[in-house]
């Protein structure tokens, strides 16, 4: 095939049904955002380099599109919505408590299969701490993928806080630090025990590690989390889950969610609970979120917040899977018209759609046509136009 | 919530120790080890389904979640980096990864342009980066120890289980890399969406494993 008939690996297009079904799940979604407070926001898909290449928010550039600027600078089409939004809140706007959604196209550099375009629907509630946003945060995420129709999905949340409190318990370099967070990411109990005798931990401490990977499941584990505590870091962190559960237990979401101690969170600059939304449909998962409160310190700014963002192609898959996916209706009017009747057949159709009516325009063709197309696709109204008289023919 | 668990195995070895460790765990998989052509069954319960794929591909089938479980070797599991669970060693199916070559071959020698033919070219490129060493890599799929043999290569990475064919071919080990052995992959969802199946079972293999070692 010739290059000119080929598409970048990564990238796919939408056809109509997909676009209108993709399209009001996620106008759904931020109309549920919106309801809730939640303003729209819409940053450039460009951004510098540097934006990504310091501080909490580092990525690691080869993940990166990128692409030179006039001056030599390095530009680079934005792999999320967070750093933009907190590069704004950091530098726009007065300092206080915003509630942000948004929707757009993100992109990711891959060698191989990966895809490459993908959009994200997601909210960010910056400038505030404390668990009543939390809350806030985890319960609209569920609250919003209920609306959409999805009802068999988990929202598993951890918080990083235990991990980090176990690191800091422990005497490891920066990059055995790095090793050990792969490790529980991956509940590798192997890699764990190999580990702990690499480096010399003590029994305790080895237990604690060794136990992560079984730590999930309901509000069951917070007991037996407690249990491995080492330090207050640990308990606040099973405290604040204790907390948020009960939270949502009251509002009856406690059928959506569980609990993982070993997620230590993707993004580097998680620094409270985290969270990922999965939907047995789908391989991967639909939604992920939690606390940042240090992202904005490279601005020099203390913004504490917390966000999520969902994966709307994934959630497409976990809606269809689901048999939920909303199916485009037929048009209400086909209208069809004969040689010379074209202004008065396009006057007509305006009427029709000042009046809200959806519209198929069939064009010049003959009768039969018409009533031929009304009934295939089960048009309501159908009409002919012969020079004379606009003529209902179902 | 009663939800089908799917694993993803190889054909051969691989497949005949798991079944006989998830017998142990109470599930009625026999069947499974029949002759047949067939690549998808069912144990006895209809609970379980499994898959037959090539070996290397078991994690691509767990990773994106069209099998909950796989049973793969940790060799397989280096050179695919799969984003998976890896929750236990099943400690069967070992070997070694090892840089292997004539027993003269120095490989302390050869700083730069060492030809390594190997059918893992991730953890050759891992490997040889993490020690500085610049070398030159050859995927090759099969008999790897021809390499040095004909002048293909200077030394091969491979697998090593009893050092016989190497042996025949006048090689030797001259650089063990790590252990490896079965490993029991999970998808990172179905653990969650699944868990009142996966995890009791999980900890079934556990125990079973455990009472094995003793």
């Amino acid at each position: 095939m010739t290059k000119k008939f080929r598409q970048p690996q990564g990238v796919s297009d939408i056809l109509t049904r997909q676009c209108y079904a993709k399209n009001k799940v996620e106008r759904q979604l931020l109309d549920c955002y919106a309801r809730y407070g939640y303003n729209q926001i819409d940053t450039p898909v460009l951004e510098y380099g540097d934006l990504y290449s310091a501080g909490a928010g580092k990525v690691n550039l080869n993940k990166l599109f990128k692409l030179t600027d006039y001056d030599g600078s390095l530009l680079v089409l934005r792999p999320d919505m967070t750093m933009p939004i907190s590069r704004i809140v950091s530098t726009k706007i007065p300092e206080g408590k915003y509630r942000f959604c948004y929707r757009g196209k993100m992109f990711r550099f891959s060698q191989g299969e990966g895809i490459r375009e993908f959009s994200q629907v997601g909210i960010e509630l910056m400038g505030a701490k404390g668990i009543c946003y939390d809350a806030e945060v985890v319960s609209l995420a569920i609250e919003s993928l209920l609306q959409v129709g999805l009802d068999d999905f988990i929202i598993d949340v951890g918080h990083v806080g235990f991990f980090k409190g176990l690191l800091g318990s422990l005497n490891l370099s920066s990059d055995e630090r790095k090793e050990l967070a792969g490790l529980v990411e991956s509940k590798n109990s192997i890699g764990e025990q190999l580990f702990a005798k690499k480096v010399g931990l003590s029994n305790r401490e080895q237990e604690s590690i060794l136990k992560m990977p079984m730590l999930f499941g309901g509000e069951e584990v917070f007991d037996e989390a407690e249990k491995y505590c080492v330090n207050d870091e640990m308990k606040n962190a099973v405290a604040t889950l204790k907390e948020l559960n009960a939270i949502l237990k009251a509002q009856g979401y406690d059928k959506y969610v569980s609990y993982d101690l070993s997620l230590v969170g993707e993004m580097s600059y998680y620094s409270g609970i985290v969270f990922k939304g999965m939907c047995e449909q789908v391989g991967s998962s639909i939604l992920s979120g939690g606390r940042y409160d240090h992202l904005c310190d490279s601005f020099d700014r203390d913004i504490p917040s917390v966000g999520f963002a969902i994966g709307s192609d994934r959630l497409m898959l976990a809606l269809a899977g689901a048999g939920k996916l909303p199916v485009r209706e037929s048009r209400d009017v086909a209208v069809g018209c004969s040689e010379g009747s074209v202004a008065q057949t396009l006057t007509f159709i305006t009427e029709l759609v000042r009046q809200g009516k959806m519209v198929v325009n069939l064009s010049v063709c003959s009768q039969s046509e018409v009533e031929e197309y009304a009934k295939n696709n089960s048009t309501k109204q159908a009409y002919y136009i012969d020079g004379k008289e606009n003529r209902r023919i179902v | 919530m009663d939800k089908t668990v799917t694993f993803a195995l190889a054909k051969g070895r691989l497949a005949e120790k798991s079944a006989e460790l998830l017998q142990k765990c109470g599930i009625d998989c026999a069947n499974i080890l029949e002759p047949t052509r067939k690549l998808v069954l069912t144990d006895m319960s209809g609970k379980y389904k499994f898959i037959f794929v090539k070996p290397s591909d078991v994690p691509v089938y767990v990773e994106r979640g069209v099998a909950d479980i796989g049973v793969v070797g940790k060799d397989t599991l280096m050179e695919e980096g799969a984003d998976v669970y890896e929750l236990a060693d099943l400690g069967f199916a070992k070997c070694r990864l090892a840089v292997a070559g004539y027993p003269d071959f120095d490989l302390k020698d050869s700083r730069t342009g060492l030809k390594v033919a190997t059918k893992y070219g991730n953890i050759a490129r891992n490997y040889f980066e993490s020690k500085g060493q610049n070398v030159e890599i050859i995927t090759l799929h099969g008999s790897i120890e021809l390499g040095p043999i004909v002048g293909l290569s200077d030394v091969i990475l491979d697998i090593v289980e009893s050092g016989k064919t190497l042996k025949e071919n006048g090689l030797c080990v001259l650089e063990e890399i790590c252990d490896v052995s079965a490993r029991l992959i999970v998808n990172k969802v179905s653990l969650k969406t699944k868990a009142q199946d996966i995890k009791p079972l999980v900890e079934d293999i556990f125990k079973a494993l455990d009472e094995s070692r003793e």
